[in-house]
């Protein structure tokens, strides 16, 4: 294998003089005559923020995404925004229903990457003595990796049920979950319009031994202890408290939602012309989400959604037993949902009068405490906003603002984001001695491989602190609670 | 890119979590065999039989000859993924502007270990170099 060293020389993104301050750690780049600019691209930042986001095409990528069809008020970038493919990660546009379009690229391969927080209600202390036997059997109770088989086989007519009827058909007929927990899922944990009809039989066979799955790359589980609280009464509302032992689970719709995307890139880049529509990049492919191959698309997405909610149930379902046999001793082990989010979607929702269709790529839905959508535990609170930060880093519980509807189509960050490749990752860091760095810091880890650790090295990702307080002081989520990783199973 | 004139050949290229993947070769269809074989340095897993006891044959169409490398790519994806397949072996049997018919042989795993979600048409491009091909094409990993 050759390889560049160091990556590639980035594209020049926008000038200094074209980003000008509009706001607090707002920037924005005009629409300039001749780009095919729509609307504006603004970038949620702060200098330091700013000057990592320049240093690859992000920037570029989304001035490209204020040219589609449709698309109103500005193009967003999220403070951990990096380059991604079409898209940036960490952008969010909203398009003008019924006549603009959706893109399979401004929600990406893995559709409804997201994160589920489950709660317990013992202490750091407690765990502490048990910690080791834990973390191993969360690792041999949840198959981590790629298209390994999972816990939870399925019937294609079981699989479609999933892709329709979402976490309400698990809890309700395989008694996985409780209905308690439903409606503190985004969404209830099942999306309207899902039609697994639209799912093709190659996304299905890629995804019917994969729920209950983890997956590889930067999905995890960890068992986390809450060390700070930024906002009690938001905490109290989420019954979060210092010292609680926690769990993340941060994983997607594995290779179903892969194929999904797979199969609907191709299928508009082949249709979009009949639509009069022209692109800057082929990975942009996009159709009006009213005509025959978007409706297609959604359908099929929101199905890949509901598939990517079920596998996170299905993971926290094994957590859950888990803590019960290894802490039987204890009361409080039972661990109760918090809530769980999605940050690779496109969903239809209401601004003022109108309906838009808000991609959110790398972005979290962070709907402020006057939404109709807030559970009823969390209601005047707001959507709790889950930032799971890089392993061994903190991550952070935020909450929704109603100011985030004008600002960013309430939307927020979703994680650090990455600053530096897997290979220079591995370049950088040997795993064997970040697996010691870690246990030195009290964070036990379980990882297929040492290799595979080190490319999730907490030095390839964004400071998350510095990422959160940007999020913070724009106004579009407020902080709750942070979480210390204490053990670490990594997919 | 500078002109190919020998055996085919290909490199990485890191982005922030996306590989490209630059291949060189004196036709097209090495050029798609060696695509193949990029692929296939990315994913790991321990075989369980020998070298090829697998073979599959794939036809895959598309609109034009950029995305059908793109469609070739992600027939692999699903195939090595469904299959539990690593790939050994690529034999390029018809290939026109829209269509590929190619017969692979592999060995099956135990445990697949794949980071390829997708191949990608961002920055996609084949062009003519000298007397042969170069491409790229960006994975997302």
């Amino acid at each position: 294998m050759s390889e560049t060293i160091g990556g590639r020389a980035p594209t020049p993104a926008p000038g200094d003089a074209e980003l000008r301050g509009i706001g607090p750690c707002l920037y924005e780049i005009g629409p300039r005559a001749g780009t095919g600019m729509r609307v504006p691209a603004r970038i949620f930042a702060d200098e330091d923020l700013l000057g990592q986001i320049r240093r690859d095409r992000s920037i570029s990528q989304l001035v490209n995404v204020t040219t589609l069809p449709g698309i109103v008020d500005a193009a967003l970038g999220m403070p951990d925004m990096h380059e991604g493919y079409g898209f940036p990660v960490g952008g969010v546009a909203a398009t003008l229903l019924p006549d603009g379009v959706v893109s399979p690229g401004g929600i990406g391969f893995d559709i409804n990457c997201g994160v589920r927080l489950l709660a317990s209600g013992l202490r750091v202390e407690d765990v502490q003595p048990s910690l080791e036997p834990l973390v191993h059997e969360l690792s041999r109770s949840v198959p981590a990796g790629y298209g390994r088989h999972g816990r939870l086989a399925l019937t294609r007519d079981e699989l479609d049920r999933v892709l329709r009827d979402g976490c309400p058909y698990l809890v309700r007929e395989h008694g996985l979950g409780r209905p308690d927990d439903l409606p503190l899922i985004e969404s209830g944990g099942v999306i309207a319009g899902a039609d697994p009809g639209q799912v093709s039989e190659r996304a299905k066979n890629r995804g019917e031994d994969q729920l209950g799955t983890l997956g590889g790359g930067n999905h995890f589980i960890e068992v986390q202890v809450v060390d700070a609280i930024f906002d009690e009464g938001a905490a109290r509302a989420f019954r979060l408290f210092p010292g609680q032992v926690t769990v993340l689970v941060h994983t997607g719709s594995r290779g179903l939602g892969h194929q999904v995307c797979t199969d609907y890139v191709k299928i508009m880049d082949e249709a979009m012309h009949r639509y009069g529509i022209s692109v800057p990049d082929r990975q942009l492919a996009c159709v009006p989400l009213s005509s025959r191959e978007g409706r297609s698309y959604f359908g099929a997405m929101c199905a890949a959604m509901n598939f990517a909610f079920c596998n996170r149930l299905v993971i926290a379902h094994r957590a859950q037993d888990v803590f019960r046999r290894v802490l039987r001793d204890w009361q409080g082990a039972e661990l109760r949902l918090v809530y769980d989010v999605a940050h690779n979607t496109a969903k239809i929702e209401r601004y003022g009068a109108r309906t838009l269709c808000v991609h959110r790529k790398g972005a979290t839905r962070a709907f402020g405490p006057s939404s109709e959508e807030i559970p009823a535990p969390y209601r005047g609170v707001g959507q709790p906003v889950l930032i799971p930060g890089s392993m061994g880093t903190a991550s952070y519980v935020l909450v929704g603002t109603d100011e985030a509807a004008a600002l960013s189509f309430s939307s927020c960050c979703h994680g650090a984001g990455r600053a530096m490749s897997r290979g220079a990752a591995k370049r950088r860091v040997q795993g064997h001695v970040l697996r010691q760095e870690l246990l030195s810091r009290g964070i036990v880890v379980r990882c297929p491989s040492n290799q595979e650790l080190a490319e999730e090295a907490p030095l390839a990702y964004k400071d998350v602190d510095r990422v959160v307080d940007v999020v913070h002081r724009a106004g579009i989520a407020r902080k709750v609670a942070r979480l210390r990783p204490i053990g670490v199973v990594k997919g | 890119m500078h002109g190919v004139t020998a055996a085919a050949s290909h490199s990485f290229e890191e982005h922030r979590s996306e590989l490209e993947i630059r291949i060189e070769a004196p036709s097209l269809p090495a050029l798609f065999a060696e695509a193949g074989r990029s692929l296939v340095e990315v994913m790991h897993g321990t075989p369980l039989e020998a070298p090829g006891a697998w073979s599959d044959e794939i036809v895959v169409t598309a609109r034009d000859r950029e995305a059908l490398l793109v469609e070739w790519l992600n027939e692999l994806v699903f195939r090595a993924e469904v299959a539990k397949v690593l790939f050994t072996e690529f034999e390029i049997g018809r290939l026109s502007q829209r269509e590929l018919v190619a017969t692979v042989r592999g060995s099956r795993v135990s445990a697949l270990r794949n980071p390829v979600k997708a191949a990608t048409y961002h920055g996609l491009a084949i062009a003519a170099a000298g007397e042969g091909f170069t491409a790229k094409v960006i994975l997302d990993v």
